[in-house]
């Protein structure tokens, strides 16, 4: 039977070792399948048995009930963890919130995410770190401080998230502090962040910084000053407005181009002739957005511009206009300056109309 | 007479072959593991409620169609449900033979546009284009037939927005799917491409473009492709998208940075391969232009589509692929060795000439000169099954370790039985279905090298699965 292994040369041979491994190695890979799934299942269930009970605790602690639970098992801490949170977020009356957090402390929640913050697999940090941001305790500031200036995009994102949770008007000077060095975090994370806090306690400290910062972070950070108070806005609009590099000048429009005032509107409007067409086109949109029957004139004018995609918005702005009517729009469509704006106002006419 | 040092070299050869390529996959697959960890992780993170979720760019959703009459709306119906906050979806008509064009139209009340089309990549003619009166953010191009690259190019210049998605008419993305692929773009400017992941859409449950239950199908065809897929993606892209060499992205599932493709010049009509083409062509551009890039894979951004149940539909489909990767290959040659190639034009090009081009060739004849072999007395019967037991065992080994990378991070099929169905598909497949599709790549290779014309895969839809109201 194993007359090629006893007699023949040893590239056989070498083939029969490597199927005989690759043989064995799929026997014990099968086994780790079949147990992994078994595992998967049974942790479900235990899961989903425990998500049960804590969420029905939950629920009766809020109503005032007083409840007995075993104590935290760390194989369901996870699920517990996010249950918790979720429906500490959903909350949004404040003797509640401070029914969940005591719920927290008695059933041993918080020492066990202080305790979870130094564990090594990522995710059971990232849980930690958010549940000690939602626990709301003062003391927890340094301990999440540290994790600012981690290497990891989503740590420090997540350990800033828990720090806004914790005390949002702290929070603003190390996020500030960090807008430079973390470039990669996520835009709309960072919205969300801005967002909490809130525009009452960021537009002044916000704005400031936009005033001294780098022109690559002004490029990048400029258009959510809409999420900040106008006057706020609107001072650093201005004063980056005539800057030499066209990326701050098209942010600021855009920026203009999201606060409907007349004086927003009245900064926007001489930017018509601007030398590049990336500020042209922003321009188009925002007078699009902002604008009024007074400014088809320029928008005409932009709609002959040289550049396609200033054109293309000109038209578009200038059916988006608020108080033009089809009739007015028909005028001119009639008397387009050149073939391009005719098709696109047609275009644009017909579309407004089969969606209307 | 052939002389025993010879038949020695020849079995040598074989060897050194199959010790290449047999690491080179299990190198894959180590990576493909970290990736995967190191996604879950993440993963696990971003899943934590996004508080404003304004910010996303927006998508167009190219949908190229030939006679896709029995399930484009339900793919339309999909594609507008998606759960993304701005996204249109553009469907090119490529000269339908069928009544794909008057479907559409009548079950989305489309209406003809004056739009002025912008041709920044050169098409066949367009013959018109409607917006749906329902949905604002559809729009239908009916255009000459050209080709499934030719009808891209069209939803391209069509397109508004700065990224599209390039989705097949017969497949069904997951509600999440764009929310998914999307993020590497938001998180690092470099992105211009991102792939998702395939799955079979046969044995799932899917209602008016909506997945409710995912199952696997009766038909064993079906299953072996769902073992191969799973291998195909979960450590073939992974593992080459943690060194930025992903060469493939699948035309059923991708998502493109627009400014990037048009600046190459958009699809090439004259491949059947336009996916992977366009792929390695912007890996070469780039590097030519000195460009910083990634081209990116989300494991989780699932694409359902419906796989073939018919031996002559998988014969057609794998010897256009083959022909696909033969000529993007050839038509990419500069990036082979290039001086600025780094690790794709050093590692992943040559392994992919060596192993995925060339491998069927090789495969085949290996198979036929080791019968040729025995048959002629110079290796002994035990020597030709020992030959074989190892092909075939560690073919077993690559399936079940891609079974177990499911297992570990996506758990997609959710019963005990699904698993233990694969399991024994990953062992079936083994004996007769690998050695067919390497005999239909190889039909591939011969018909690129013979310089046969190709066009739109042609694959009959049952549409069963997908279920209308």
């Amino acid at each position: 039977m194993l007359d090629f292994y006893t007699a023949s040369d040893p590239i056989v041979e070498v083939f029969f070792w490597i199927g005989v491994v690759s043989m064995a190695m799929v026997l014990f890979l099968i086994v780790q399948i079949i147990a992994l799934r078994l595992l998967f299942s049974f942790r479900q269930r235990r899961k989903r048995v425990a998500r049960l009970r804590w969420r029905s605790a939950m629920l009766g602690w809020l109503a005032g009930e007083e409840v007995s639970l075993s104590p935290l098992r760390g194989y369901v801490f996870d699920a517990v963890i996010d249950l918790w949170c979720r429906m500490f977020e959903a909350v949004n009356d404040a003797d509640y919130r401070q029914r969940m957090i005591d719920f927290a402390h008695r059933y041993g929640l918080v020492e066990r995410a202080r305790v979870r913050l130094r564990a090594r697999d990522l995710r059971i940090r990232l849980r930690a770190l958010r549940a000690l941001g939602d626990f709301g305790e003062a003391d927890d500031w340094s301990v999440l401080e540290r994790f600012l200036d981690d290497t990891q995009n989503i740590v420090s994102l997540s350990a800033m998230e828990a720090l806004v949770h914790l005390d949002a008007d702290r929070a603003i000077e190390p996020l500030l502090r960090r807008l430079s060095s973390h470039r990669h975090w996520p835009r709309d994370r960072l919205a969300g962040l801005f967002q909490e806090i809130g525009a009452d306690r960021l537009s002044a400290p916000l704005a400031d910084w936009m005033l001294r910062a780098s022109p690559t972070d002004v490029v990048r950070l400029i258009r959510y000053l809409e999420l900040i108070h106008a006057r706020d806005a609107l001072r650093v609009a201005r004063a980056y407005l005539h800057d030499h590099d066209e990326n701050i000048v098209a942010g600021c429009v855009y920026l203009l181009g999201r606060i409907p005032l007349a004086r927003s509107l009245a900064m926007v409007r001489p930017l018509v002739r601007h030398p590049s067409w990336v500020v042209r086109t922003q321009v188009a949109i925002a007078l699009g957005r902002i604008g009024n029957r007074d400014d088809v004139a320029r928008l005409l004018q932009l709609a002959e511009d040289r550049n396609r995609w200033v054109r293309v918005r000109a038209v578009q702005a200038i059916i988006s206009l608020p108080d033009l009517d089809r009739e007015n729009i028909r005028r001119m469509i009639e008397h387009a300056p050149d073939r391009f704006a005719h098709d696109a106002l047609l275009q644009a006419l017909t579309e407004r109309t089969v969606v209307a | 007479m052939l002389s025993p040092e010879l038949v020695h070299d020849v079995e040598l050869l074989i060897l050194v072959y199959f010790a290449l390529v047999n690491s080179g996959y299990l190198l894959l697959n180590l990576s493909a593991s970290v990736a995967i960890s190191r996604y879950l992780e993440t993963v696990d993170a971003s899943a934590l409620p996004s508080i404003y979720a304004g910010f996303e760019l927006p998508i167009s959703v190219l949908v190229p169609a030939y006679n896709e009459e029995v399930t484009i709306v339900s793919s339309i119906q999909s594609m507008l449900a998606l759960d993304y906050p701005e996204h249109e979806v553009v469907v090119v008509n490529d000269g339908s033979s069928d009544d794909t064009l008057r479907v559409v139209r009548e079950a989305f009340a489309m209406e003809e546009i004056p739009e002025p089309y912008w041709q920044r990549i050169e098409t066949k003619p367009v013959r018109a284009i409607y917006r749906s009166s329902v949905f604002p953010n559809l729009c239908l191009v009916d255009k000459e037939n050209g080709g499934k690259a030719d009808a891209l190019n069209a939803g391209i210049n069509v397109s508004r927005y700065p990224l599209f998605c390039t989705v097949d008419a017969d497949s069904i993305i997951h509600k999440q799917g764009l929310q998914r692929a999307v993020r590497p773009f938001m998180e690092d400017d470099r992105v211009i491409a991102c792939g998702g992941i395939i799955r079979a859409a046969n044995g799932c449950e899917i209602r008016e473009g909506v997945l409710l239950k995912v199952g696997l199908p009766n038909n064993p065809l079906a299953l072996f492709q769902i073992v191969e897929f799973m291998r195909a993606f979960l450590f073939g892209r992974l593992g080459w998208e943690l060194v930025n060499s992903l060469l493939i992205i699948s035309g059923a599932f991708g998502l493109f940075r627009k400014d990037a493709v048009v600046a190459v010049g958009g699809y090439r009509t004259d491949t059947v391969g336009e996916d992977m083409e366009l792929v390695v062509r912007l890996h070469r551009k780039m590097r030519e232009w000195k460009q910083r890039y990634r081209i990116t894979f989300i494991a989780d951004a699932v694409c359902w589509t419906e796989l073939p149940e018919r031996l002559g539909i998988l014969k057609n489909q794998r010897v256009r692929w083959h022909r696909g990767v033969s000529e993007s290959l050839t038509m990419n040659w500069d990036l082979l060795f290039h001086r600025r190639g780094g690790v794709v034009g050093w590692l992943a090009f040559p392994f992919m000439v060596v192993v995925e081009w060339w491998g069927p060739v090789v495969e085949i004849a290996g198979y036929v000169l080791m019968l040729l072999l025995y048959l002629w007395g110079y290796i002994a019967w035990s020597t030709f099954l020992v030959f074989l037991f190892a092909a075939i065992a560690l073919g077993t080994l690559l399936s079940i370790t891609a079974l177990l990378l499911e297992e570990l991070s996506f758990n997609t099929y959710p019963k005990a039985w699904h698993v233990l169905v694969l399991l024994i598909v990953a062992l079936l497949e083994n004996f007769g279905y690998r050695q067919m599709v390497a005999f239909f790549r190889l039909m591939g290779f011969m018909r690129w090298l013979f310089r046969q014309k190709g066009g739109w895969g042609k694959m009959t839809r049952h549409g069963r699965w997908n279920k209308r109201a």
